[in-house]
């Protein structure tokens, strides 16, 4: 990422989640019971993640040649710290983590796919850039995934053919987002220099 | 972000699980390289909990089933290094996503039953299908982008460009959603005329 890129991310999706009352901070809340703890914990556990993964990947995966296993090791360490603070809450509050939704896999599923979609993105050379990255990155697939859900729940109102019901709309809806981001990047992003 | 891959996976689910392998693979060449990716791993992932010996614990059982997969992937990809550099340079990142998708995971579960470890082979044939789900769609990817099909990546095939959207991940997602569109009439068709 870029660093106008990683700035419009931080922006945009802080925005969007103080917008949506996800983070304190709005004028007018849109829902009142979404919680923000979830989303800083998950943006909490992804960046040590990273800096863990930049210091493994820099002292033990370049000298061994074993680049290509870096987005394994990113995820180790992502679930490894998931699961210790799943554990230090457990032993002092009693009470269970959860993130984002009532399932107890949503977040080991979300970790993996943020895993997943930060392997997939181009590496960087400095430690601050990899930290705002990760950030920016977390916090921008947070506010995509409620953003999505949200037009989901939006489109149920409506009247649909009943092939384009479900899935199809799902899709297509991911679609459109992906389409107006990528537009951004191309028209905006790539023409500025760094 | 709320799938469960403990539970009941329909058609559907495993297809949008897969919607990360499907939308990496922007041309032949990928879709091929990542299929076989997905086949070894899936194939591992499905077939070691009903090898394995039934004294390990569920969550050991998975923990392990992945832990081969991973190296199986990690071979593949070195084999594929040495086959095509330039393709390995490209997809190397994206292919230990094979190993974080929901219906890999799902796989690697230990058999409920025993008449679910007797259907074991039905999990391979999925894995073929869903295999040949990926190469489909970087063929059909390719050939909507550019106009042509070619395994090699030349200059000829990059000048002719037909409907770029469909190389990017936004044009991925179309295709997948007409995909389930038409899957479903076609369901639905079958249904009304058996009936």
């Amino acid at each position: 990422m870029s660093v106008f890129s990683v700035a419009f991310y931080f922006v945009f999706a802080g925005n969007l989640l103080t917008n949506w009352g996800v983070l304190p901070g709005a004028d007018d809340d849109t829902d009142q019971g979404r919680p923000w703890f979830p989303i800083v914990l998950f943006v909490g556990l992804a960046i040590p993640a990273a800096v863990a993964e930049f210091i493994v990947f820099r002292s033990l995966l370049m000298p061994l040649g074993l680049e290509s296993l870096s987005p394994i090791s990113f995820a180790l360490i992502l679930f490894l710290l998931y699961y210790v603070a799943a554990v230090l809450t457990k032993a002092l509050s009693g009470r269970t983590l959860s993130v984002l939704s009532d399932s107890s896999h949503a977040l080991p599923l979300s970790l993996a796919l943020y895993a997943a979609a930060l392997a997939s993105t181009a590496a960087v050379n400095s430690l601050l850039l990899v930290i705002a990255s990760t950030a920016s990155a977390a916090l921008g697939f947070a506010a995509a995934s409620i953003f999505l859900k949200d037009i989901l729940d939006r489109i149920a109102l409506e009247k649909l053919p009943e092939n384009l019901k479900g899935q199809p709309v799902r899709f297509m809806s991911a679609a459109l987002m992906a389409l107006a981001f990528s537009g951004i990047d191309a028209a905006f992003f790539s023409r500025l220099v760094v | 972000m709320t799938a469960n891959p403990a539970s009941k996976q329909s058609l559907f689910a495993l297809t949008a699980g897969l919607a990360p392998m499907l939308i990496a693979a922007t041309d032949l060449a990928s879709g091929l390289a990542l299929s076989g990716a997905f086949l070894c791993v899936f194939t591992v992932a499905s077939a070691m909990p009903l090898l394995l010996p039934k004294r390990f614990k569920a969550r050991n059982l998975s923990m392990i089933t992945l832990g081969f997969a991973a190296i199986l992937l990690s071979l593949y990809s070195s084999i594929l290094r040495i086959l095509d550099p330039m393709l390995f340079e490209l997809l190397y990142r994206r292919l230990f996503i094979v190993l974080f998708l929901t219906p890999v995971v799902a796989a690697a579960r230990a058999p409920a039953s025993e008449s679910e470890r007797d259907r074991g082979w039905e999990e391979l044939i999925r894995g073929a299908v869903m295999s040949l789900l990926i190469l489909g769609m970087g063929f059909i990817r390719e050939l909507l982008a550019t106009g042509a099909i070619s395994l090699v990546q030349n200059e000829s095939s990059i000048a002719r460009p037909f409907l770029p959207i469909m190389a990017q991940p936004a044009g991925a997602f179309m295709l997948l959603a007409l995909g389930s569109a038409l899957t479903l009439s076609i369901i639905r068709l079958a249904k009304r005329s058996s009936v």
